[in-house]
């Protein structure tokens, strides 16, 4: 007899549990790879965003080095400076390089990201330009730009701080033979207005920095002196101090031996046809503390033809430098606050620094080159003058 | 018999029609809401996966990494825009850890630009003395990287563009499924 054996309900098999568990199964494993993707692709961006405040960190640092620097002219160093909201931060040290100038090293942290930058920089020199100004150039018709001496290969370069539009305006026929140099962030097409047949045989860009114009130190210990009524005929050869404003008479002359350095709080005025000689082998440093006017016809001679031996020197209060020299003029000017304004009969040589620059007429300005081989310490910026990462395996 | 006991008797009924279609529907509404959310799933996992890992953001990250490298350490005193999606940059061959003193000028060049779609990155010398009469179009490559595919070029959205010191970067990258804007600018730090 056939034996008929029936599973209890219970205990039968069937397809919805296994079923049910397979697609559990599949949508946990596709839960998990979406979980696993996602966590990757949000690691990705954090470590991204992470790497960028490391580096935006190292470039603060490195923009604060540099601007310590430029009051300080010393070593400096700092750590862990927070970057404003953001959880990065960053340190920074200030060395002696070498070989010239300083180093400069900058790292940026981040969480576990740290990006590490250098620079290095040197003093250069505001009297490397051939004119530099905050504000306003503006060269009269057939204005000649040159050097001095004449076998120098160097080639002058002129420039303004300013990004307005038109601030260096080239009248026709001027010609410059170096680079002009503009506002950092201005476009050098719209601040330069040159205007037909004036030439430019350089480049014309934006300065990499924004440039400030320290005020150069009246230096101490210079004697108070009185201003002699008559003062034809006066050779000076100390140091002093004219606490009042001087002016040479008419026909008046003044001579400097050996090596001067004066200052005048006031005004200093040649009348017409007076004189200020500067002796063969001497020097004036003068330091003005209010405006200089050369008046028609006056004379402001440096014997040795050079311009390390005339150096001008404008306070805050020094507004006005006024030059209608008859003869030819050499002289370095560093006047921030100051006008300058040249009327010279002759040529102009050496390299002028101030507020705004205007050529009144034509005529011929020369870059002293022998400045950049001056030695003595004045007026200088830093600027970077190279920049490199650690890390720049790439390329 | 015991074995009788176990088995149901049959009364002859069965399922009727009406059982019968709701079972069916309760099954077809089961497996549709189950395929349905099977479909999504897997449809949310291959935009997520080629969001991640498709070549367009790939592509997208390493322009972007090399542009901001090579313009970051580029000299300010010269970039040569020759088109909307071709630019010159030019910089020192430095070593991470000290300056190559002796270079007076830049003596390395990059160049970024696009061919039928693709950014490509070439990299070469510049000869002693050249940097301030170069001709960009005459310098010759050493080294070619391919950066990006897929890479549309406006004639109104420039590729590239130079402001004073910056140089910025937007491209947009589409390969027909995805599309990424890649946006990156750089200072030119060098002198």
């Amino acid at each position: 007899m056939d034996t008929i054996t029936i599973t209890p309900k219970e205990k039968r098999s069937g397809m919805i549990m296994p079923l049910v568990a397979t697609i559990v199964v599949f949508i946990f494993l596709l839960g998990i790879a979406m979980l696993k993707i996602g966590f990757s692709s949000r690691f990705t961006a954090a470590r991204t965003t992470t790497e960028i405040a490391a580096r935006s960190a190292a470039d603060a640092g490195l923009a604060m080095a540099m601007h310590l620097l430029k009051e300080t002219r010393s070593v400096s160093s700092a750590s862990d400076v927070p970057l404003e909201n953001t959880r990065a931060a960053f340190s920074y040290t200030v060395t002696p390089d070498p070989v010239r100038g300083f180093r400069i090293r900058s790292v940026g942290t981040s969480d576990n990201i740290s990006k590490t930058v250098y620079a290095m920089t040197w003093a250069t020199s505001f009297w490397s330009y051939a004119i530099l100004v905050d504000d306003t150039i503006n060269l009269k018709s057939n204005m000649l730009l040159d050097v001095w001496p004449e076998n120098s290969t160097f080639t002058p370069t002129i420039g303004t701080t300013s990004t307005e539009t038109g601030a260096i305006t080239l009248s026709p026929n001027t010609n410059i033979p170096g680079d002009v140099v503009v506002g950092a962030g201005s476009n050098p097409d719209t601040v330069v207005s040159s205007k037909k047949s004036s030439t430019i045989n350089g480049d014309v860009y934006a300065s990499d920095n924004d440039l400030e114009f320290p005020f150069w130190p009246v230096p101490d210990g210079l004697p108070p002196i009185p201003w002699p009524e008559e003062p034809n005929g006066l050779t000076i050869t100390t140091n002093r101090t004219y606490l009042t404003p001087i002016t040479f008479g008419n026909g008046d002359t003044i001579s400097i031996v050996g090596d001067v350095t004066m200052y005048v709080a006031g005004n200093m005025r040649l009348n017409s046809s007076a004189k200020l000689i500067i002796a063969a082998n001497s020097s004036l440093e003068l330091y003005l503390g209010g405006s200089l006017i050369a008046d028609q016809g006056s004379e402001i001679t440096n014997y040795d033809e050079d311009a390390r031996n005339l150096k001008i020197y404008g306070t805050p209060t020094c507004r006005i430098i006024d030059l209608k020299n008859s003869g030819n003029l050499w002289a370095a000017i560093y006047a921030p606050n100051a006008d300058l304004w040249i009327y010279n009969s002759g040529s102009t040589y050496g390299s002028f620094i101030g507020n705004s620059f205007e050529m009144k007429q034509d005529a011929e300005f020369y870059y002293d080159t022998r400045l950049l081989e001056d030695p003595t310490e004045h007026p200088s910026f830093f600027q970077i003058e190279r920049w490199w990462e650690r890390g720049d395996d790439l390329i | 018999m015991v074995c009788r006991k176990l088995i149901r008797p049959n009364k002859g009924k069965g399922f009727s029609l009406i059982e019968l279609i709701v079972a069916v529907a309760a099954a077809m509404v089961l497996i549709l809401g189950m395929g349905i959310i099977l479909a999504h799933s897997q449809r949310d996992f291959t935009r997520m996966f080629k969001r991640a890992h498709s070549d367009v953001v790939e592509d997208a990250y390493s322009a972007r990494r090399v542009f901001d490298r090579v313009v970051r350490k580029a000299t300010s005193r010269r970039c040569d825009l020759i088109s909307n999606s071709e630019i010159y940059v030019y910089y020192y061959s430095d070593t991470p850890d000290a300056p190559n003193r002796e270079l007076v000028d830049p003596d390395r060049f990059a160049r970024l630009h696009v061919v039928s779609g693709v950014l490509f990155v070439d990299y070469g010398e510049i000869s002693v003395g050249a940097f301030d009469t170069l001709d960009p179009t005459s310098l010759s490559a050493s080294t070619t990287l391919r950066l990006a595919r897929d890479v549309q070029v406006s004639a109104t959205v420039p590729l590239f563009s130079v402001r004073a010191r910056t140089v910025r970067m937007a491209m947009l990258l589409d390969n027909g499924e995805e599309s990424m804007l890649v946006a990156s600018s750089g200072v030119r730090h060098n002198k």
